[in-house]
């Protein structure tokens, strides 16, 4: 549902590939080139007209089962507004503004936003709640250089800060900017395209922990076992350092054969290193860095003729990167993980009749997990099979109003930290768009469960969405 | 015809993000370390392998024939080893007999570019009798008093030496005089303020301090001149018994004071034989002795070499002074400033003349 390709905070080395039309969900449409390589030279090509969008999100989440460092609940909020526009014959601006605010709540000890997500995590004494709030800028330029040649450049920018209400102040600050430069070459007919892009990543944070007239005591991780405590002091700072590159390419070829049937295919290469600085503001102590690396390979068939609105795609994703983490003082290695990952599905949208379709889709993956950390023996080899299959029907209940109601059914098996070997998930999502004289508004409730194996608690995730967009 | 040039400019800038993978693994360090004593490899020796780098247990082991011990597949860290145990060594003072001394060792070692490459390290620890560490020592001893035929010997005094790299606080430490082993004090005098946590008079690193009988000018008493004596009118400190009436006090020297009940006389050593210590103040309870953990150090001296020592071989293993001459005017000294192999019978030298706040040459 909320989906959104911005990456002003986190800005994952292969951001995920979603599926689904982010703009709406009474829509189904094939994945464009854009959204499978995110190459801003494509932009132009994947979305002709004018667009206007605002929305108003909020979630809340509680993890009755949660991990160690999880919060207990989480309340998300969201004002988000997109737009983008063709300026004249060869340029096209899009921008996106995306204010964000996270209340987590009974934050064991953690002073990061996600612990498990890091292999430097840092944490306090303390227990209490967080909120994290900033902006997130978006903008991209697509101009064509000739009829056949495009140029775009994309642009993500974020701050974050964050203030956990416990008497160890402690705050996080982070700045984030992600560029993108892609050229891209569509045939006269635009029935075949094909770009390549070079991304830059640059992410900076602090993690401080303030004690006045005392002293604060913090620990730093390597991995998920094996921590180390750091010197008390009155402030200890963790600084978190990224930078990273992608490059890639992809095409696509469309009316192959037949009218409607098309074939997409994108790969890109990244690597990142992330260095680890912790202890005094003036001369942190180093705890090492880590550097992740791999590739990404997706392909998408799909099948969507011109004159119907029936529409069908099978893809394959294949992404294969590894970490590996050096120590701060010796030059050896402390943590290696290689994953692998195969993912493979389906949609199918099938009008049944004039006011009414279903879109339903499958997906299933594999991960194999290679995980090791030296300091202290720990190995971890593992499968995981996931999948998930939904179904969304879409009504239009008169001109001017569509609904659609979609349910999802999936399993994850989540990595060894979860405590638990699978999560049953069921998700359910109901939203209506109606058109007013000034644009459409749409409104949606979410609701997802994840249930774990082994136990009687679950993750429950309410979710509401106010939009708008003309 | 460009582009190939900029594909490559572009991969030439992102070869800086690339970083060469460390060939090895961590936790694979083996460190084999042997055990010393003087010149003898000690074996059945406990080892203790503490890192604060991570929180990983500590490593034991104990010390084989050869008196090595091994630890294999361990995290690179800095480590602490430690060695705290009894073994039996030859005696400091015949060679052909032996004692049983407790050894300690605490040291740190830091794997380097060359053993991580190797995967080992291969040390030798050198230990020695516990005792022996540095810290506050008794540096020099004068006691034979100057060369008179009034048996003038009220110019004693004990010099102490900060041999460890910290600030010592002296509050609340005492000095005893003792009779026969632990379990006897003679006297026992006390450093004003609170034992063990008091930090009111401070002992920098390689810093003297002068403790004497009597803080005064010995060389120039009226109509009992001493040329050979000592000006002690500048000391650090001065011995006061507080129900002595009789004896001297320098107001501009601050005093250790008796503790004892009942006793009304000067801190008195006898001149040619006697133990000296001094302990952190822990233990007041004087009459069953001194415990050994509140030593801090020890001195036993004798003139004659037979003589049968009067205090634990933990304390001071030897004892020096052989040779020393009542009314000489020579003072006994360690042979550097705070040097300390637990065996005064090495450690000290008889110097002709004393060297009250400093070392001799």
């Amino acid at each position: 549902m909320f989906l959104s390709n911005l990456s002003g905070y986190e800005n994952p080395l292969f951001p995920d590939i979603v599926i689904e039309e982010p703009f709406s969900s009474t829509i189904q449409t094939p994945m464009n080139l854009y959204r499978i390589s995110f190459n801003p030279a494509l932009f132009k090509i994947s979305y002709q007209e004018d667009f206007v969008y605002y929305r108003v999100n909020s979630f809340d989440k509680i993890n009755f089962y949660h991990r160690v460092y999880d919060p207990k609940r989480q309340r998300d909020y969201q004002l988000y507004f997109y737009t983008h526009k063709t300026l004249d014959k060869k340029s096209t601006l899009a921008a996106a503004v995306r204010y964000n605010r996270a209340d987590q709540y009974d934050v064991y000890r953690s002073l990061e936003k996600s612990f498990y997500n890091n292999y430097f995590s840092y944490i306090d004494t303390t227990m209490g709640n967080v909120t994290y709030e900033g902006p997130q800028l978006w903008f991209l330029y697509n101009y064509s250089l000739t009829n056949n040649l495009l140029f775009g450049f994309q642009i993500d920018y974020g701050i974050e800060r964050s203030l956990k209400d416990v008497y160890t102040k402690c705050e996080t600050v982070i700045r984030n900017l992600d560029l993108k430069f892609g050229v891209g070459f569509g045939s006269n007919n635009s029935n075949f395209v094909a770009g390549a892009f070079v991304r830059y990543l640059n992410y900076q944070g602090q993690y401080n922990a303030v004690k006045e007239l005392q002293d604060a005591f913090v620990r730093t991780y390597f991995g998920y076992h094996v921590f180390r405590d750091e010197n008390p002091r009155s402030l200890n700072r963790k600084n978190d350092y990224k930078e990273g590159y992608e490059f890639g390419a992809q095409l696509t070829r469309k009316n192959i054969l037949v009218d409607g049937l098309g074939i997409q295919l994108s790969g890109s290469y990244g690597t990142r290193y992330t260095d680890i600085t912790v202890g005094s503001t003036s001369l942190p102590g180093d705890r090492g860095y880590w550097i992740r690396e791999g590739y990404r390979i997706f392909g998408a068939v799909f099948y969507q003729p011109v004159e119907s609105n029936f529409m069908f795609q099978l893809f394959y994703e294949y992404k294969d990167f590894s970490d590996w983490a050096r120590a701060g003082e010796y030059n050896v290695v402390t943590i290696e993980n290689d994953e692998v990952m195969h993912r493979f599905g389906s949609v199918l949208y099938l009008p049944l009749m004039n006011k009414v379709g279903v879109s339903t889709g499958f997906e299933m993956e594999n991960i194999r997990s290679d995980y090791h950390e030296y300091i202290v023996e720990f190995d971890y080899n593992r499968e995981h099979h996931n999948w998930n299959a939904f179904t969304d029907f879409k009504l239009a209940i008169n001109q001017i109003t569509n609904a659609h109601i979609k349910g999802m059914l999936g399993t994850v098996e989540p990595w060894f930290y979860w405590n638990t070997d699978k999560f049953d998930i069921i998700a359910f999502q109901y939203g209506f768009e109606r058109l007013f004289v000034f644009g459409t508004l749409g409104l949606e409730f979410y609701y997802e469960v994840w249930g774990p194996e082994n136990s009687d608690k679950n993750i429950e995730t309410y979710g509401l969405s106010i939009s708008y967009r003309k | 015809m460009k582009t190939p040039f900029l594909l490559l400019f572009l991969l030439f800038v992102a070869s800086a993000c690339f970083r060469e993978q460390p060939t090895q693994v961590d936790g694979s360090l083996n460190l084999t370390l042997y055990v010393k004593f003087e010149d003898r490899f000690l074996n059945s020796i406990p080892v203790t392998l503490k890192t604060y780098d991570y929180n990983s247990t500590p490593f034991s082991g104990v010390t084989d024939s050869c008196g090595a011990v091994s630890f294999e597949n361990i995290p690179y860290a800095e480590y602490l080893i430690t060695i705290k145990s009894s073994a039996i060594v030859a005696s400091a003072l015949d060679s052909n007999a032996m004692d049983t001394v407790t050894v300690i060792a605490s040291t740190l070692i830091t794997p380097t570019e060359t053993s991580i490459n190797e995967n080992i390290i291969i040390d030798t620890i050198y230990t020695i009798a516990s005792g022996a560490q540095p810290g506050l020592k008794i540096n020099e001893l004068y006691t034979v008093g100057p060369p008179n035929r009034s048996y003038y010997f009220y110019d004693q005094f004990i010099e102490l030496y900060n041999s460890s790299n910290d600030t010592i606080y002296l509050d609340g430490m005492v000095i005893c005089r003792m009779w026969h082993m632990l379990e006897s004090v003679t006297y026992i005098f006390q450093f004003p303020g609170e034992p063990l946590v008091g930090r009111e008079y401070p002992v920098p690193p390689e810093t003297f301090v002068v403790i004497a009988q009597d803080a005064m000018d010995h060389t120039n008493i009226p109509n009992l001149p001493l040329p050979e004596s000592v000006d002690l009118s500048h000391a650090d400190w001065e011995f006061r018994n507080s129900a002595d009436y009789g004896d001297f006090d320098n107001p501009d020297v601050p005093n250790l004071d008796n503790i004892e009940v009942g006793y009304s006389r000067d801190f008195m050593i006898a001149l040619t034989m006697d133990v000296v210590l001094i302990a952190d103040g822990s233990d007041l309870d004087y009459l069953d002795g001194m415990d050994i953990e509140a030593v801090i150090d020890g001195v036993e001296y004798a003139s004659f070499s037979t003589h049968l020592k009067d205090i634990e071989k933990e304390v001071d293993r030897g004892f020096g002074g052989v040779g020393l001459t009542k009314y000489s005017g020579q003072s006994l000294e360690r042979v550097a400033a705070g040097f300390d192999s637990n065996n005064s019978s090495v450690d000290f030298v008889i110097l002709d003349h004393p060297t009250p706040g400093y070392q001799h040459e």
